[in-house]
């Protein structure tokens, strides 16, 4: 799969595009850490500079801009040690990204080579767009139960699209690059 | 009956209580994974669709190529491909192969050029066609010879129409942009008739039938050649 991917670029500026990606892959990545580091503090009732209730608001909404405004998601610390890694782990954003890369492997495959650039694309808009659902579904007024299952498969499917997405390009750049 | 009204409310109220607490996580789990399906078939149908129309694009690009691949660029008839397809397509092959050349031609491009050469070739190719019926078929097989295939049930229908496209092009002359005197254009043609093969669905026969058909019709044509020109020829 990976030698039949297509390096040639279309877009007229192949290396801005390329940077864009990455930089949208990287905050996205960035983004959905903070998020769930944040969720711990808030679990753990470590936010001061907000009313609790206004907090629960942001984090069932999935509010991430109202969330980038508290000052209390700057002091957060991103380190391996500092929260728990059990947050991270998401079943049905794995499987997610399981039937997704399945669907995209078996196109290429078999219907039209997608190139390098497209594949990433195609990763970072799908995680969003679980995100996007996510926070549709929350939009209406759902169990207060369901909103945490569902803010957590938006929010991790992004990481885990992403990360792929990284992993992928990467090593496609090192395989290019090692050719 | 009030008290029997109480207390069945107060069953059902327990039904509910213990139904919802039982079905609560099947349907968190129902929610996230209808969540899953949802963006994946959105994505992988959306991409599918896609391939369709870009599919569909492919084949009509493909098809308008190959049918561009039969027609002559010059004089925009069919060429030698082009010709060979639409026979080998052609059910009955019974009628009259006429190669038709013009005379002099390389007199012309050497003396007028190769524009006008070209130019010549177009209006001869026009006129031809002109003088020809819809069903007939005309190809240009390479340098100033065209071949046509008429689907005519008799010789004199062959003779007749050959007379009349050798009329066709000396009945006027042709004006060519940076010459000063019109040009008389004249053509030989050579007339030989194709006869249905029994077994006319077999390639090799109809080949044969075919190659026949040329020799005989270009051997009239250099008969028509050597008589002085400008005339048709059949045996």
């Amino acid at each position: 799969m990976l030698n039949k991917l297509k390096l040639l670029s279309l877009s007229p500026y192949p290396q801005l595009y390329q940077l864009i990606l990455w930089l949208w892959a990287g905050l996205s990545v960035f983004i959905i850490i903070a998020f769930v580091r944040f969720l711990s503090l808030a679990d753990e009732n470590n936010v001061t500079s907000i009313h609790f209730d206004e907090l629960i608001q942001i984090l069932t909404q999935l509010d991430v801009i109202s969330m980038l405004a508290l000052p209390d998601f700057w002091q957060i610390s991103l380190s391996a040690e500092a929260g728990n890694t059990a947050m991270f782990l998401g079943g049905y954003s794995a499987i997610s990204l399981l039937i997704f890369t399945t669907g995209l492997y078996t196109y290429h495959k078999n219907i039209e080579a997608l190139s390098r650039r497209q594949v990433f694309m195609l990763l970072i808009c799908a995680g969003w767009a679980h995100f996007l659902l996510a926070k549709c579904i929350l939009l209406f007024s759902i169990p207060v139960k369901l909103t945490g299952p569902i803010a957590a498969v938006g929010a991790l499917s992004v990481l885990y699209f992403s990360l792929l997405a990284l992993i992928f390009d990467s090593y496609l750049c090192l395989r290019r690059k090692a050719l | 009956m009030s008290r029997w009204m109480v207390l069945l409310s107060g069953v059902l109220c327990s039904f509910t209580s213990y139904a919802d607490s039982v079905w609560r996580p099947i349907a968190t789990h129902a929610t996230m994974l209808a969540m899953v399906l949802f963006i994946n078939l959105v994505f992988l149908g959306g991409l599918y669709v896609l391939s369709i129309i870009k599919g569909k694009r492919h084949r009509a690009i493909l098809e308008s190529q190959a049918q561009e691949a039969q027609i002559d660029f010059l004089t925009q008839v069919l060429n030698r491909r082009g010709f060979e397809r639409r026979i080998a397509d052609k059910r009955q092959l019974q009628g009259y192969i006429l190669i038709v050349d013009i005379d002099d031609f390389k007199r012309i491009n050497d003396e007028y050029g190769h524009n006008s050469g070209d130019l010549i070739l177009q209006y001869v190719a026009t006129r031809l066609k002109e003088t020809l019926r819809e069903e007939d078929m005309i190809a240009r097989f390479g340098g100033e010879e065209f071949v046509i295939y008429a689907a005519l049930k008799n010789k004199q229908s062959a003779e007749e129409l050959s007379r009349r496209l050798v009329t066709s092009i000396s009945a006027n002359s042709y004006q060519v942009p940076g010459v000063d005197e019109p040009l008389n254009v004249t053509i030989s043609v050579g007339v030989a008739s194709v006869l249905d093969s029994p077994n006319v669905s077999d390639v090799t026969s109809r080949k044969g039938v075919l190659s026949s058909a040329f020799k005989i019709a270009d051997s009239n044509l250099y008969k028509a050649k050597r008589l002085g020109k400008n005339q048709s020829v059949m045996n």
